[in-house]
């Protein structure tokens, strides 16, 4: 990725540090029975917003963590013009919807585990992050941050049945396969 | 006295398939005498790789001078080289081997077909196309709700009016003007990310309200309205089936919530200034999303009549 824009010279550490609060996000969303995907938005080195996947239990598909987040800080307050030195943590490649979402509010940089080949806007499905003359802002994204354990958390959540699916799958027989996954 | 007579105009927005270009691909062919033609077959299907996703491609063409054209393999799959070695030993062995180019792609429309099979023989099977011709009561039905979007719309011409209706019952279900003043407070409030929302509280409330009470039922399509008995019906799942109209083309995080709520149609009348998800990206029928909807781009026409 060469597009300019922001970088918060987070250390590696950092980014770590925070894609783990993501991931606890994640696994509440989880426990919850919601598609694990969970996110922090870091701000001056701050945790300024927390959001994971309420699809199920508010029955509107637009409910991902990143809109979700969004949402409550807005409410709370932070400011608009802050965006554009925020970095958003999140566990999966943010959906065409959320990638259009975050050009709109001008995010600065996003930093993702896994990609999302089915629905990814930042460069799996579509480049909404890059592509020019959309609205909002151009944004750069660093992948791969705690990568096998987003994929993990959403396999956990995929070998159970989605009660919420139209049609749910019975999926008794399926079994949570880890070992091409790397994880602690 | 003189009148305002508003025509209505409602254009399907073409999906991904038929907007699809011309794309070929080469692959190799010798020229045979027709009947050698179930032997190179054999031989084809013994030694060299299968065709691969051009499956609509014809493996013979007739040449000119009375004689067969036969594909090979795909210049993708093997080398030259490898294609000579394979044919020693065989009676096509000094053939001279061609290139020729075929359509990488399937032909979707009738006029797609026209020009692919100029190029290379393809095999093509017309689309069964749903929903795509409306009933004159639907018809009247989309008219009458494009006109209420449009009206509306304050003189301010940067609000963006939504309407989200059942096609069953042909009423307004959620509905939402946005201006650009709150736009600038809340830059994602937009007003069909706000009428999804009015769906999806609705259908909560009605939850918890009647918990002991049978799921809604809301049906496929308009076509079973009044046939409640046959149980071939499916709950409300997110907006399922249902119709959009929206004074302005949806930007691309609008459509996409459009995908991923599962409507059935969208009629817009204004094109997006800034790129919206349909005629940006087709992504009403972007063929790894895993939902797609009909999308037509609609006008409202005024003429004064005396």
């Amino acid at each position: 990725m060469s597009t300019p824009g922001y970088d918060d010279g987070a250390s590696t550490s950092t980014r770590l540090d925070f894609m783990k609060q993501a991931l606890s996000m994640a696994n509440e969303a989880l426990d919850t029975k919601e598609v694990p995907v969970g996110c922090v938005f870091v701000h001056n080195n701050q945790i300024v917003g927390r959001g994971r996947n309420e699809t199920n239990a508010t029955k509107n598909g637009t409910r991902h963590a990143e809109l979700v987040a969004i949402d409550r800080m807005l409410a709370s307050g932070f400011p608009l013009t802050s965006f554009p030195q925020t970095t958003l943590y999140v566990t999966v490649e943010p959906c065409i919807m959320c990638a259009s979402a975050l050009r709109q509010i001008n995010i600065g940089l996003v930093v993702f585990g896994c990609h999302n080949d089915r629905f990814g806007g930042c460069g799996s499905v579509l480049h909404v992050n890059s592509d020019e003359g959309l609205d909002g802002t151009e944004y750069r994204y660093v992948s791969g941050v705690y990568k096998d354990e987003a994929i993990l958390m959403l396999r956990k959540f995929y070998v159970k049945e989605n009660e919420s699916a139209p049609q749910p799958r019975k999926k008794a027989d399926r079994k949570l396969k880890t070992l091409d996954l790397l994880v602690a | 006295m003189s009148s305002i007579s508003r025509s209505v105009g409602i254009k399907r927005v073409p999906i991904e398939e038929e907007r699809q270009q011309l794309v070929t691909e080469l692959v190799f062919t010798i020229a045979i005498s027709p009947h050698q033609t179930a032997q190179v077959l054999k031989f084809i299907g013994q030694r060299l790789p299968k065709l691969s996703g051009i499956e609509h491609v014809k493996r013979v063409k007739k040449h000119p001078d009375g004689g067969l054209l036969v594909i090979m393999c795909q210049c993708s799959q093997i080398s030259r080289e490898e294609l000579s070695i394979e044919l020693q030993g065989t009676e096509w062995e000094t053939l001279e081997v061609a290139e020729h180019a075929v359509p990488t792609v399937a032909p979707y429309t009738a006029e797609q077909y026209d020009l692919w099979k100029a190029v290379w023989p393809v095999s093509y099977r017309p689309p069964v196309i749903v929903r795509t011709v409306l009933s004159p009561d639907d018809r009247e039905y989309i008219e009458r709700i494009l006109r209420y979007v449009a009206d509306s719309m304050s003189t301010d011409d940067e609000d963006v009016v939504v309407a989200i209706c059942s096609p069953h019952t042909r009423l307004i279900m959620a509905e939402t003007t946005v201006s650009q003043a709150s736009r600038k407070v809340h830059p994602l409030e937009h007003a069909a990310m706000c009428c999804i929302a009015q769906v999806a509280d609705a259908e909560l409330r009605r939850q918890e309200s009647a918990s002991d009470v049978l799921p809604a039922k809301r049906p496929h399509s308009p076509s079973t309205v009044d046939d409640d008995s046959n149980g071939d019906y499916v709950a409300g799942y997110l907006c399922e089936g249902l119709d959009v109209f929206a004074s302005r083309e949806p930007c691309v995080m609008c459509t996409m919530a459009l995908v991923h709520s599962r409507i059935g149609r969208l009629f817009f009348l204004a094109a997006s200034p800034s790129g919206g998800g349909v005629s940006r990206y087709s992504m009403h029928s972007y063929k790894s999303l895993n939902h797609r909807f009909s999308a037509f781009q609609c006008s409202i026409t005024s003429t004064d009549k005396i």
